[in-house]
């Protein structure tokens, strides 16, 4: 159970980023407030939560990683009042995403010869849809 | 042989009491093992609690200390458990909204 004042704290994975201006809201607490910081989400408690409440929390403006790898796990805390030393429960582990990578729809591969046995070269055209980080590569 | 009688209170949570009286002038230097149990409900949240136990001489309305031992307890964390999360786009790179 959380009291007034108490509240939840959800961290995102340091590869997942959340815009300054997004907003974060659930279906528990109508007149909690939600505070979004980096990747830190804190939701504070208005009123009392008993045990056992299921909770959805939505965040929008979230911009996924930039590889297509699982997560590391994203972290729940819950406080029973306003301060840190009040922890009640937590999840640490095992809360992950996994992304897709992004299909390469604009692509073409022109042959200089289409004679069998010939040898010729080979254009590929592409466009990435995504920036490559220094070291990335194809 | 020891074979004086006690006596326990609770006055309050801060105070709980138990009174020997009537030890014998060859129990003076025996070593009592006392045993108290206590029903409690634990805090709500991991934040430490602490019991002290200590033993007093009383003589004539005066209260001398005789030795305090302090024993601190942390409940341990809850495990939030979780369904998963739902993307709307896991695409990397997206800007996109989660539900958690």
């Amino acid at each position: 159970m959380l009291v007034n004042l108490g509240f939840i704290q959800l961290r995102f994975p340091s590869s997942i980023a959340i815009d300054p201006t997004a907003v974060c809201n659930d279906n528990v607490t109508n007149s909690s407030t939600c505070v979004i910081n980096s990747g830190n989400i804190t939701l504070s408690i208005n009123g009392s939560i008993p045990a056992l409440t299921s909770f959805l929390l939505t965040v929008d403006k979230v911009k996924n990683s930039a590889e297509s790898t699982q997560t590391t796990s994203f972290t729940i805390y819950s406080y029973y009042d306003a301060l840190y030393s009040s922890l009640v429960d937590r999840l640490e582990t095992g809360l992950t995403v996994t992304m897709t990578a992004n299909p390469i729809t604009t692509a073409s591969v022109t042959p200089l010869s289409l004679t069998t046995y010939a040898v010729t070269s080979y254009t590929l055209n592409f466009v990435l849809k995504d920036d490559i980080s220094q070291n990335g590569y194809i | 042989m020891i074979s004086f009688s006690g006596t326990g209170t609770i006055l309050s949570q801060n105070s709980t009491q138990m009174i020997f009286t009537n030890i014998a002038t060859a129990d003076r230097f025996s070593l009592p093992l006392i045993f108290m149990g206590f029903s409690i409900t634990t805090p709500p949240s991991t934040r430490s609690f602490s019991f002290k136990f200590s033993t007093e001489f009383l003589e004539l309305g005066n209260v001398y200390d005789i030795e305090t031992v302090s024993q601190t307890y942390q409940n341990n964390a809850g495990v939030i458990t979780s369904s998963g999360i739902t993307v709307t786009s896991a695409i990397i790179n997206a800007v996109t909204s989660y539900q958690i």
